[in-house]
């Protein structure tokens, strides 16, 4: 059994801890030492959310750097050469596989950095082996004017495997002689909240809550405003190209808006749709080249690894194409972001939104309860997945499928936004189902698109004279490949498909959305 | 997790100095590390401060009365753990002859261990024995110190014909020159020209310095003392060749 990383806050009472701890115990003090430490996590805070804190603490030419898991008090440590802000720095350890696992493809950002004077003291056995380490931290946060504010007073007990009887001793005389506990506190929190900052709660689920008593227009402008918030949360990580999500975040808020303007038009006056749909298809537009980029660049080892050694090695040049190209959009992509169009469209639909009531109310869908409008348009939109599901035979086109998968689409993003107005227990396995469904038409579509897409970019190449011989064979073995897994996919949607039109999921989407009383109500 | 044996059939070819500055530079990158000093000597212990002692001895060990996870010690160095020499392994071999399966007790110690470590370092007794075929059987790589001199290149030869006529493909043999004196003509022949024997030698010879016998009185690997000398950058390019080796590269 290993002993947990113990911490504890010492209260401003408990004055000359460490003399007295020196006193009472074989220590042996390292010189203090001054830190700037800063605390990293992902935008979304995945590290956080999963009870994890990251921080590299800066030394002379290189970064010292920890994870620490608040729930079994292991913390791991390693020393990076540079900033690290993708765990590929420090891949090789144990940390870095551990953040990645975590993290995935989003990158580390600062949250907040504070200074640290650290002191060190080392519980020493015989032959001077230290059993345990003791770490007293005193942290102070520096604000942008200058001025400092002192945060806690922090003890570390640090065990060392194999030597439990100081770890005992010392925890002992913690609690008995200066009544201290132990304390499950994160610094970082401690830290954000002295600074006044507060945590990001950023999180790509939509989840708005409605009251199913509002009229439906003002239930839309909630749901609209939530996904202008998210795009503009977003635009910053686009511009600067943190990391790739934030721009997949983005186009998510766009296609949502553009999902509820083109599915319920009724709900919004004629002018508004004129002037707010064609703008909403033009960031998509604007957004797309470089969104695909990222997509076959993030799929890019599967796709050498999907390949002999050799002929994955052959891809080399398609990747470096890929990153070139991804750059030129990137650029260009900032430059429109910060455009006076884009700027104009959110203002204006800002406005908009924010306007309390609209004076002629569109049609009497507008004006309807929000539940009413949900019940009657989820279970249009379903209908219709189901009658055009039930008419794909293994023979059929590929566009079947494609419009299929756009009829799911639909149904999946009214699930998405009137979700709240109904039981959880009851809706989520309904979500649940037809996630499985989309998954497997996304791949459908993946592979068609992905096929073409390559051949694109092989003419591309050519035209930019980057193609050998070895290359173009080897994207054309992909090519084959995703041909055969084409199949493999079409086979696997009837599975799908039979679980979703089962009878009692049908009950079930009949229960919640067109029951009697909605029927009645209609 | 890939298990490292620093080996060689001649004592006091630097052993268990590499082991332990190996095994530091790898934990500094950030590695969990585990050193089994399985000499009965108890260097590696003695460099890590630790008591030459396992609780039992090895019989309770390989009897599977206690685990290998029960006779670790921490260090005092972030990410290396040691399970320390005890007086009882100048017995192993005879324990070891008794036993059933008795090549791969080592390795079947070390399995559990598998999700907790990275590396494992095994810094082994000069011998050719029992232990030593567990030592071949268990390991992903021989780390082979080695004096460039007529005997210690007869030995290394010993150790790749024992490799080969065993069939141990897997267990990849990294030779390095150690004790580098450059001032004898011998040893400056050999390193410059070393001779065909079927194994690569890792570019990186560790030079014949006083600093290194000091880690004896310092008690700490080399590169906490004296980190920019010559023998200091010798382990560090020592290291980055074992990993490219174990890598493929």
């Amino acid at each position: 059994m290993i002993a947990k990383i113990q911490q504890y806050t010492i209260p401003e009472t408990c004055l000359h801890l460490e003399n007295a701890l020196i006193q009472a115990f074989p220590l042996e003090q390292q010189s203090p030492r001054r830190l700037h430490r800063l605390y990293k996590d992902t935008f979304d805070g995945r590290l956080y959310k999963k009870n994890y804190l990251f921080w590299q603490d800066t030394c002379e030419s290189f970064y010292d750097i920890f994870l620490h898991n608040f729930d079994t008090g292991e913390r791991l440590q390693s020393t990076a050469r540079e900033d690290v802000i993708w765990p590929e720095v420090i891949e090789s350890s144990a940390l870095g596989r551990k953040i990645q696992a975590i993290t995935k493809i989003r990158a580390l950002m600062p949250q907040i950095s504070v200074s640290v004077r650290q002191h060190i003291l080392h519980y020493l056995g015989g032959n001077e082996k230290t059993q345990l380490r003791l770490i007293i931290e005193y942290s102070q946060l520096m604000r942008p004017d200058g001025s400092i504010i002192p945060l806690d007073k922090r003890l570390w007990v640090l065990p060392v495997r194999g030597y439990e009887k100081p770890l005992k001793a010392v925890t002992r005389y913690l609690k008995r002689v200066h009544g201290l506990r132990l304390s499950q506190d994160n610094p970082f929190l401690h830290a954000m909240s002295a600074a006044g900052q507060a945590l990001s709660c950023y999180s790509n689920t939509f989840q708005v809550a409605l009251d199913p008593e509002m009229p439906t227009d003002q239930a839309f402008k909630h749901i609209l405003l939530n996904c202008l918030e998210n795009m503009e949360k977003n635009e910053t990580g686009v511009i600067e190209r943190v990391d790739s999500e934030f721009l997949h975040d983005l186009r998510v808020s766009v296609r949502r808006t553009r999902a509820l303007l083109s599915q319920i038009p009724e709900a919004f006056p004629i002018k508004v749709l004129n002037q707010f749909e064609p703008g909403f298809a033009w960031v998509g537009k604007i957004t797309g080249p470089l969104r695909d980029l990222d997509v076959y660049l993030l799929k890019f080892d599967d796709y050498q690894q999907a390949l002999p050694v050799t002929e994955g090695e052959n891809l080399i040049p398609l990747k470096s194409f890929l990153v070139r190209h991804q750059k030129i959009e990137q650029k260009k992509l900032a430059r429109r972001l910060q455009s006076g169009r884009y700027q104009q469209l959110k203002s204006a639909w800002r406005k908009f939104l924010e306007k309390k009531d609209m004076k002629k109310p569109p049609s009497a869908v507008a004006l309807q309860t929000v539940k009413r409008t949900a019940d009657e348009y989820v279970w249009q939109a379903y209908k219709k997945l189901l009658k055009r599901g039930q008419v794909i035979s293994s023979e059929c086109p590929d566009t079947k499928l494609h419009r299929l998968r756009i009829s799911g689409k639909k149904v999946r993003y009214l699930l998405e936004f009137f979700q709240t107005l109904y039981p959880s227990a009851r809706i989520q396995p309904l979500m649940k189902q037809l996630k499985k469904l989309q998954d497997v038409l996304g791949d459908f579509q993946d592979l068609s698109v992905q096929a073409h897409a390559l051949q694109q970019f092989e003419s591309q190449m050519e035209e930019e004279r980057q193609l050998t011989p070895e290359t173009a064979n080897a994207i054309a073995l992909l090519i084959q490949q995703f041909d055969a897994r084409l199949e493999q996919q079409r086979r696997a949607f009837f599975n799908q498909f039979e679980a979703f039109s089962e009878a009692a999921l049908q009950a079930e989407f009949k229960a919640l959305f067109h029951s009697a009383e909605g029927e009645s109500a209609a | 997790m890939k298990i490292l044996a620093c080996y060689n059939i001649k004592g006091g070819v630097g052993k268990t100095t590499t082991t332990v500055n190996l095994a530091h530079l790898c934990a500094l990158e950030g590695a969990r590390v585990l050193v089994w000093d399985l000499d009965p000597q108890g260097a590696a212990s003695f460099y890590f401060r630790i008591k030459p002692k396992v609780k039992g001895g090895m019989k309770r060990l390989l009897s599977g009365r206690s685990s290998v996870s029960q006779h670790i010690k921490g260090t005092d160095y972030h990410n290396i753990d040691l399970i320390p020499a005890d007086f009882s392994y100048r017995h192993l071999d005879v324990m070891l002859e008794s036993m059933k399966k008795s090549k791969v007790r080592l390795k079947k110690l070390l399995k559990p261990l598998v999700d907790e470590y990275d590396y494992v370092f095994l810094d082994c007794p000069p011998s050719f024995s029992m232990v030593s075929e567990n030592v071949f059987y268990a390991s992903d790589a021989l780390i082979i110190p080695t004096i460039p001199t007529i005997l210690s290149l007869r030995t290394l030869e010993q150790i790749i014909r024992y490799r080969d006529k065993k069939a141990l493909k897997g267990t990849q043999l990294i030779p390095f020159f150690s004790m580098v004196d450059r001032r004898k003509t011998m040893h400056r022949m050999i390193v410059e020209m070393p001779p065909k024997l079927g194994v690569q030698f890792a570019e990186a010879d560790i030079p014949y310095a006083s600093d290194v016998e000091r880690m004896g009185f310092e008690r700490k690997p080399l590169i906490l003392f004296k980190p920019n000398i010559r023998a200091a950058e010798s382990y560090r390019n020592l290291w980055q060749t074992i990993k490219a080796r174990l890598s493929g590269a």
